[in-house]
């Protein structure tokens, strides 16, 4: 197996947890906002992905892999638009209505800072495996 | 502009600012999905990629780009409606602000000040 520029399951579980914290916390939103399908579809997906992640036969099968320049530069598309949608949407979201207190506001502002930390992580592990270049 | 049409008139325009605010709420969780579906295409290409070389992670990356530009269109949908709710609320805050001017005279004349 090759050590130098390998897979490592904390980058796959990173993925992983961006994958379920985006959707899970978009089926709560759409729930909150009155899509009831939506949220349902997206809270099983999001259960699939929890299941998968606890499994854990996915990410043994993967770990230590190597990793191209391609998937690299895919790591990288993910981030940029998961900080770029993440902004466009903070942009028009708001904690008060009409002068109340907007529940599906205060939803969506957590989903996007724990998706800007998750961004970050998924940053510094990206270039945890950029430091270590291929032989 | 009497009272009873002001009060008509605010009473529209909190529907109709509730109903923009749900069309918008609706093009946020579609531009969100959409976003999902595109970081989703991209993990499966990075898996591809790295299982079975390059070809099918560039036919990922294409899937995941039309799924990205949908999910712009959505927000800027979205964006239209925050316009519509922006200035329907200007509008709710002179209707309001003209109804409380109505009942302060309202009120001197009945307390005859």
């Amino acid at each position: 197996m090759n050590k130098e520029r390998a897979l490592s399951r904390r980058l796959i579980l990173v993925v992983m947890l961006i994958l379920i914290w985006v959707i899970v916390w978009n089926s709560i939103f759409a729930i909150a906002t009155g899509q009831l399908l939506v949220g349902v579809v997206g809270g099983v997906v999001g259960l699939a992905l929890i299941g998968m992640s606890i499994e854990g036969s996915v990410m043994r099968k993967l770990e230590g892999r190597e990793v191209p320049d391609l998937a690299l530069l895919m790591l990288g598309l993910i981030i940029l638009v998961l900080v770029y949608g993440e902004i466009r949407d903070l942009i028009i979201n708001d904690l008060e209505f009409l002068g109340e207190f907007y529940l599906p506001g205060l939803i969506a502002l957590i989903r996007i800072l724990g998706s800007f930390g998750l961004a970050a992580l998924l940053i510094w592990e990206t270039f945890k495996l950029m430091r270590k270049p291929l032989p | 502009m009497g009272f009873l049409t002001l009060v008509d008139q605010r009473e529209q325009l909190h529907t109709n600012i509730e109903l923009a605010r749900d069309n918008r709420e609706t093009k946020r969780s579609n531009a969100t999905l959409l976003r999902w579906g595109s970081i989703g295409l991209l993990a499966g290409g990075v898996v591809c990629t790295i299982v079975s070389g390059g070809l099918c992670g560039l036919a990922l990356i294409g899937i995941a780009a039309t799924s990205f530009f949908a999910s712009t269109q959505e927000d800027s949908d979205g964006e239209v409606y925050q316009n519509s709710v922006d200035s329907e609320a200007q509008q709710l805050s002179t209707v309001e602000g003209d109804l409380r001017f109505r009942q302060k005279i309202a009120d001197s004349i009945e307390t005859g000040g």
